[in-house]
């Protein structure tokens, strides 16, 4: 029987389909502004295309995905590492919405821990900072980056805001500001890390597509830093592979 | 013959001698208490008790560069970084067992007083939890209600407290030594009064006064401190007048422990401070026909203790006093209570976000900015 | 008369109040209590209210009056005796009459009915105490809907029917610790992640329910403030000891599986409090998690963190 898990994130959504222990596709798309219709029509298209899929979701907007089951994301993020890795670990989550941090320990949430209502600890301080800079996602490259002595002295996204707003205008590049806004998020992670007393972390979520990322972040929370594959779909790999 | 220097020297030994990194393992033959600032030390001085202040701590070691290591070992252990960073400094250094000058030697008996605010009797059950020690805790209702009712509660607190203390020394509270060593307060504040009223027209670092005012905490009944403040009034002199071209301004809040001024000297070109809130806060008021009278006036009616109306008369008197066209306010994150005695000062201000152990929460391209416009406040007025 | 309170100290025996729930505030003082911050901004905005009476007892409450002082409207602050204070009960009893002296003053009243209201106030806690033990079987957000309903009326309509939706019990018991539960969608959110509610501390039910009622002989004042002084001590009373020996003894008794610690963000009473209160839970081996909401309408990252937790117990 197949299995599909949709991770409805606040900009991508993550879907997930397996069958017989494997995984068959993982693909993402945009999570668009009218949820409701855009889900339903996709339920149909996989009512269709794989007849008695067992279907679950999870995620920010997970109820706008009506008439299936609905899963903690932590609990999925849990059972999807271990299915792809066969490992127990801790896993450092940095979202569109918030930070997370989950230890896992046979595919079970073993303990997490969510930053505080805060932007500068998500991805969406990166989004509107590459708004303003006029760089894309894709362009995004930390394999050469350079220790550049631009650090952000805000601990908040607003004020944040002016900051780089004022660095722009100081010709400061792109690439100095990007750097110095992704070093704030994880600095934003540090504390949450701190109470797993853990070494050795796994990266997922939208930041750990960034080539150069698994360094950058070693450098600044002093632990070990791996990305597992397909680490954007761990959410929705557990959903797919979810008891029945 | 005694010097500045020399009773200095004297005051500082006779405190940290029982810190781990002079102690050398010997542990105090008194009982040892650990009070939050505004406490009636002369009880427990009457009878033979020490006392140590963990807040005074938290500024060394905000002073040694260290606040930053403890706040996050205190985070680990589940004590809040929006709690007031006195308490995660020192309480990191204690789950370290390190510090600056070591930790101080354990408590046999805490005591917290609400006069100053409510987090640092929180903050002493955390301690409480981590020594297992009786806790203390004194309620002074301020101006809460009428003047009579207040002085009863407390003196039935005071007498509540010295129960408890000469239980723990094994003495009985001797109340003409207790006048004697509230006489001693009391002249201490006298000479502190006197020595910081020289900020206004003679070049005396606030630094200085800001680093000073710790013996007025931690000894103020000791007779060396009304000494040593005589001396260093006498001093002020001998000093160069302030420069009269300097813009007189008036410091609102904390200093910044974590700074090697105390304040932000390099913003501060053509500024002056000639007054400040925290230099008076232990200016208490030991007066009273006996000496429990005067320790009710003294406690129940500290600064931070006070009602906005009696906050703002105050500021009103020391700002004028001072001749401040403008004033420089601490948004301290660690201390709303402080914050917002600000409220009505009447003056322009500059606003500044920060914290006064925790460097990381000040943004000082920001707050030049907002002291430059100050100035420029000023001056176009 | 329309009084806004904030707090379980306040002695709905001397006049009517309205307890304070939610509002949606635009005064956002920094690193201040939301909840501290709604009150202020109800009182000042809402033209239906004509008083507030607040505690003494945190930080964010002892500085209400400088805020509300431009408000002219009645103000009335009680300072809150820690735990076991020397004399604390004949210094909250001359608070209590002061508030009435003023209430009188001000609105021109005359107060002469504190024995029947403290009846009344016997009888509806007693009501609730019955309904608050069989909690695990009831739905925890139609109780607290309704609890926060007749909180907000006068006394005399404050009749406690008892009568609260069925729930099944689940296996995964849960016990609630924290300062008023403002937003009770978060009682809903609990519910949803499939847990069970066996007991709670907050201030309008587990506290309130296991207070003494008031001797109506004697010294009234006394009486009441020996029966506001009798409740389970706040973490505001600073005795953490003793709220905490409370609290585990009834999560031993309700045989309660996880610990939910919902709380205001900058509320530094529940934050000190957690700090110790979590090396206890982890000694007893009850998994503990902590939420933070901003405000009084706002239920934060509450349904994940929720429902994480409840999958993890």
């Amino acid at each position: 029987m197949p299995g599909i898990g949709i991770d409805v994130g606040s900009t991508y959504t993550k879907y997930c389909i397996a069958e017989d222990e494997k995984i068959l596709k993982l693909f993402a798309e945009k999570t668009p502004l009218r949820q409701r219709d855009y889900f339903e029509r996709k339920l149909e298209a996989f009512k269709e295309e794989y007849p008695g899929a067992m279907i679950f979701s999870c995620g920010y907007g997970k109820s706008n995905v009506s008439g299936i089951k609905s899963v903690n994301e932590l609990t999925a993020l849990a059972a999807g590492f271990y299915k792809l890795t066969g490992e127990s670990g801790t896993i450092l989550d940095i979202g569109g919405q918030d930070t997370k941090i989950i230890t896992e320990e046979n595919g079970r949430l073993k303990d997490f821990f969510i930053n505080d209502k805060c932007a500068a600890g998500s991805g969406m301080f990166l989004t509107n900072t590459l708004e303003l800079t006029g760089v894309s996602f894709e362009d995004i490259d930390l394999k050469e980056a350079y220790d550049s002595e631009l650090r952000l002295s805000s601990t908040c996204a607003v004020f944040a805001q002016s900051e780089i707003v004022m660095m722009i205008a100081d010709n400061r590049t792109e690439e100095e500001i990007i750097n110095a806004v992704i070093r704030q998020i994880l600095i934003k992670a540090k504390p949450l890390l701190e109470k797993t007393g853990e070494k050795s972390i796994y990266l997922s979520g939208g930041l750990s597509l960034i080539p150069g990322i698994a360094p950058f972040a070693e450098k600044i929370l002093k632990v070990k830093c791996k990305i597992p594959e397909n680490g954007i779909y761990l959410s929705a790999i557990g959903c797919a592979f979810m008891e029945r | 013959m005694d010097t500045v220097i020399g009773i200095k020297t004297r005051l500082m030994r006779e405190y940290y001698r029982y810190f781990s990194k002079y102690a050398k393992g010997k542990v105090p033959e008194e009982p040892v208490a650990w009070v939050t600032a505004f406490t009636p030390v002369e009880i427990l001085k009457a009878l033979g008790i020490s006392y140590y202040y963990p807040e005074s701590y938290a500024a060394v070691i905000a002073a040694s560069e260290k606040e930053q290591e403890y706040i996050k070992e205190s985070e680990k252990r589940n004590l809040s970084r929006d709690c007031c960073s006195y308490s995660c400094c020192f309480n990191g250094s204690l789950l370290l067992e390190e510090g600056p000058r070591g930790v101080p030697p354990k408590p046999d008996v805490l005591i917290a007083t609400n006069n100053q605010c409510n987090t640092l009797p929180a903050w002493w059950n955390t301690l409480a939890d981590e020594y297992d020690v009786p806790l203390i805790v004194l309620d002074y209702p301020g101006e809460s209600c009428d003047r009579a009712e207040a002085a009863s509660y407390v003196k039935k607190q005071h007498e509540m407290l010295t129960e408890a203390m000469e239980k723990l020394s094994g003495r009985r509270l001797d109340e003409e030594e207790l006048l004697r060593l509230v006489n001693n307060s009391e002249r201490s504040v006298e000479a502190w009064n006197l020595l910081i009223s020289n900020l206004k027209t003679k070049d005396i670092s606030p630094t200085t006064l800001f680093d000073d005012i710790n013996f007025l905490i931690t000894a103020r009944c000791n007779e060396d401190t009304a000494k040593l403040y005589d001396m260093m009034d006498k001093e002020c002199g001998t000093l160069e007048d302030a420069d009269p071209l300097s813009i007189p301004v008036f410091w609102l809040g904390y200093p910044l422990w974590y700074h090697a001024d105390r304040y932000l000297k390099e913003l501060m070109d053509g500024l002056r401070i000639t007054g400040s809130n925290y230099i008076t806060w232990w200016s208490l008021d030991y007066s009273g026909e006996d000496v429990y009278e005067k320790l009710f006036n003294a406690y129940n009616y500290t600064f931070l203790n006070l009602l906005q109306k009696s906050r703002d008369k105050r500021l009103h008197k020391l700002i004028e006093d001072s001749g401040a066209k403008g004033a420089i306010v601490l948004h301290n994150k660690s201390c709303k209570c402080d914050f917002v005695s600000a409220r009505n000062v009447g003056l322009p201000q500059a606003e500044l976000d920060t914290d006064m152990i925790d460097r990381e929460y000040l943004n000082l391209e920001k707050a030049k900015l907002q002291i430059e416009l100050l100035k420029e406040t000023i001056c176009r007025g | 008369m329309k009084i806004l309170s904030m707090s379980g100290f306040i002695p709905e025996h001397i006049s009517d109040t309205i307890r304070f729930t939610q509002y949606g505030g635009d005064r956002n003082i920094s690193n201040y209590c939301g909840y501290a911050s709604d009150f202020i901004s109800r009182v000042m905005a809402d033209d239906t209210i004509d008083g507030a009476v607040y505690p003494k007892s945190c930080d964010s409450t002892r500085i209400l009056t400088s805020y509300l002082s431009e408000c002219n409207k009645f103000l009335f602050q009680f300072g809150i005796p820690p735990y076991n204070v020397s004399g604390a009960k004949e210094h909250l009893a001359c608070e209590i009459k002061a508030y009435k002296e003023a209430v009188e003053a001000h609105y021109g009243v005359r107060i002469d009915d504190i024995k029947e209201r403290a009846e009344f106030i016997n009888k509806r806690n007693e009501a609730l105490r019955k309904t608050y033990e069989e909690l695990d079987s009831l739905s925890y957000s139609d109780y607290m809907e309704k609890l926060h309903e007749m909180l907000e009326k006068p006394l005399a309509m404050q009749e406690w029917s008892g009568d609260i939706r069925k729930r099944e019990k689940t296996g995964k018991r849960v016990y609630v610790v924290g300062s008023f539960l403002s937003d009770t969608r978060l009682a809903k959110i609990i519910e949803d992640a499939s847990l069970t509610v066996a007991g709670d501390d907050l201030p309008e039910s587990g506290r309130l329910v296991y207070s003494e009622p008031v001797e109506t002989e004697g010294d009234i004042y006394l009486n009441i403030a020996g029966s506001i002084l009798s409740m389970r001590p706040s973490p505001t009373q600073v005795s953490f000891k003793k709220t905490m020996d409370h609290d585990f003894e009834s999560i031993r008794k309700k045989d309660v599986r996880g610990i939910i610690f919902l709380t205001q963000k900058y509320c530094e009473p529940y934050d000190y409090l957690y700090s110790v209160f979590s090396k206890e839970a982890d000694k007893a081996g009850i998994p503990a998690v902590q939420i933070k909401v901003n405000g009084t309408e706002d239920t934060g990252k509450a349904a994940l963190a929720l429902e994480a937790f409840a999958d993890m117990i």
